[in-house]
């Protein structure tokens, strides 16, 4: 996705869009929870830092001001999360409590690796990007229209010049190749399925 | 370190023995660790779009928590004017109610509404003129025209209450309760209203009766089974209940089913008139599973304190949480 239809997505939630706010959530959740999981070692925790990560972003949603693109947010709110939790000794008994201590360390230095975290975030926005940028042209922009400016399909017809029939036929050919690549995507978009 | 190793390592995939080799050598050098550091990034985003969270589910509790947010805010950005409406109606009642019984009945003789109302922390039942028994919950208000008479039994209902209608096929009883409507002929039943809930939910527990709300086609509930209108989404969902749920209040019980912790505070503000501060962010998402059978608020906060991450101070009626 492009910084600006990614800040369009942003820009319908600081309106209160709920509709976009899933979006963001169906297109982000499950990588930024496989990132917490990954440094947390804990599906509970990681689980956790996500929810908290939406709930704020909807609860500050006046606040929101986005440099660059949504992944790159999302990735630091994720770290920045992750890292508060594996600073403080996590209360864990059992016999290999020292060793989690030890792990803790060992993984807020590799979450808080700049190159590290450079392949994380570039990782998590290209594979949104690489499942948009492989539809066709017409295609592509009718799907980031509709669904990610929030455009119904008329508007959208109207702006780019082609008939509604068309406009249709585009989401349902976007929809069917998105669903392929991002199968979370689409449960976002029910009467497409 | 063979790389195989310490694949083996972040896969979590290692004996014991062998992970504290792996610890000892990723600390034995920043080199090691740099080395690590790569592998576990790219290790993490070999995963992506495995799907590994349940996002349905981890929505659906997200919604559930905005929804909630949404209607503090509204309610706070309405305050001004909610005080202008509750102040006029307090006046209002203030200058045409001759008579305040001590019980929390008002009487207005003139327009002949009778009303009912319980405070916090009290429970009463009321017969109706025709018979019909019920029992207010905590925190409630019923209103009706003291003669009942028309062709319709009416009452108006905020908070909860249960009802045991007289049995006059020629006269329905209806309850108007917030959006909902319930109509019944001769039959037993509960009905939950209160404002700050997300929901008007009728439970039937024996009979028949019919629910209407402006939003669809009137539903006909069977036994033990609740409709909750959902005043946001202005629909109708159909849920079925235990015998003991449908009016476990009425027993001095509270049941509790995976409910959020500022749900259940709700309820406990109602029923033991207090109030709790939340000083704790986790507390709001936390969601409790319990029964409390007729204890007083002091069991009901030891019991709280066991069984979920909760830290009390009680300062007279308020309770601050953390």
């Amino acid at each position: 996705m492009n910084k600006a239809n990614s800040n369009n997505l942003v820009s319908l939630i600081r309106q209160g869009d709920e509709k976009a706010f899933e979006t963001l959530y169906r297109l982000y959740a499950n990588n930024l929870f496989i990132i917490a999981r990954s440094y947390l070692r804990d599906d509970f925790s990681a689980e956790e830092v996500v929810q908290g990560i939406f709930i704020a972003i909807w609860d500050k949603r006046n606040e929101i001001h986005v440099k660059g693109n949504v992944g790159g947010y999302l990735f630091k709110m994720t770290k920045n999360r992750c890292l508060d939790i594996l600073r403080k000794p996590r209360k864990i008994v059992s016999m290999e409590e020292e060793a989690v201590l030890l792990e803790d360390a060992i993984n807020f230095k590799a979450l808080q690796d700049r190159e590290a975290s450079f392949l994380l975030e570039e990782e998590l926005e290209k594979r949104i990007e690489e499942a948009v940028e492989l539809l066709p042209k017409t295609c592509k922009k009718v799907f980031l229209k509709t669904k990610m400016d929030g455009l119904n399909y008329r508007e959208t017809a109207e702006e780019l010049h082609i008939s509604v029939k068309t406009v249709e036929s585009h989401m349902t050919k976007a929809l069917k190749h998105m669903r392929f690549h991002l199968r979370e995507f689409m449960s976002c978009f029910p009467f497409f399925g | 370190m063979e790389e195989k190793t310490l694949v083996k390592y972040i896969e979590n995939r290692l004996e014991y023995d062998e992970k504290q080799l792996v610890i000892e050598w990723i600390n034995a050098s920043d080199e090691n660790q740099e080395h690590y550091n790569m592998l576990k990034a790219k290790h993490t985003v070999s995963a992506f779009n495995d799907p590994l969270l349940d996002v349905d589910k981890t929505y659906a509790v997200i919604k559930e928590r905005r929804k909630k947010r949404r209607i503090k805010e509204a309610l706070r950005s309405w305050l001004p004017v909610a005080g202008v409406l509750v102040i006029g109606w307090l006046m209002y009642d203030f200058f045409n109610s001759p008579e305040t019984t001590k019980s929390g009945i008002v009487d207005n003789v003139e327009t002949g509404i009778v009303e009912e109302v319980t405070p916090k922390g009290v429970s009463r039942a009321v017969t109706l003129p025709d018979g019909t028994e019920v029992v207010l919950n905590v925190d409630s208000r019923l209103r009706y025209s003291g003669a009942f008479q028309g062709s319709l039994r009416e009452v108006f209902l905020t908070g909860e209450a249960y009802f045991e209608v007289k049995r006059d096929t020629s006269r329905p009883f209806v309850v108007h309760a917030g959006d909902m409507n319930v109509k019944v002929l001769g039959t037993s039943f509960n009905v939950r209203s209160y404002s700050e809930d997300e929901d008007t939910r009728a439970t039937l527990v024996d009979g028949s009766v019919e629910i209407e709300s402006a939003y669809g086609v009137p539903v006909r509930l069977e036994p033990l089974q609740t409709a909750l209108l959902d005043r946001q989404d202005r629909r109708i969902e159909i849920k079925r209940v235990s015998a003991e749920e449908a009016v476990s209040w009425k027993e001095g019980k509270l049941i509790f089913r995976e409910t959020l912790m500022e749900d259940v505070l709700e309820d406990l503000e109602r029923r033991y008139d207090v109030e709790f501060v939340i000083r704790s962010e986790v507390l709001y998402n936390y969601q409790y599973t319990g029964t409390f059978d007729n204890l007083n608020i002091d069991e009901v906060l030891r019991v709280l304190k066991i069984s979920s991450p909760i830290h009390y101070k009680k300062e007279g009626k308020k309770i601050i949480l953390n």
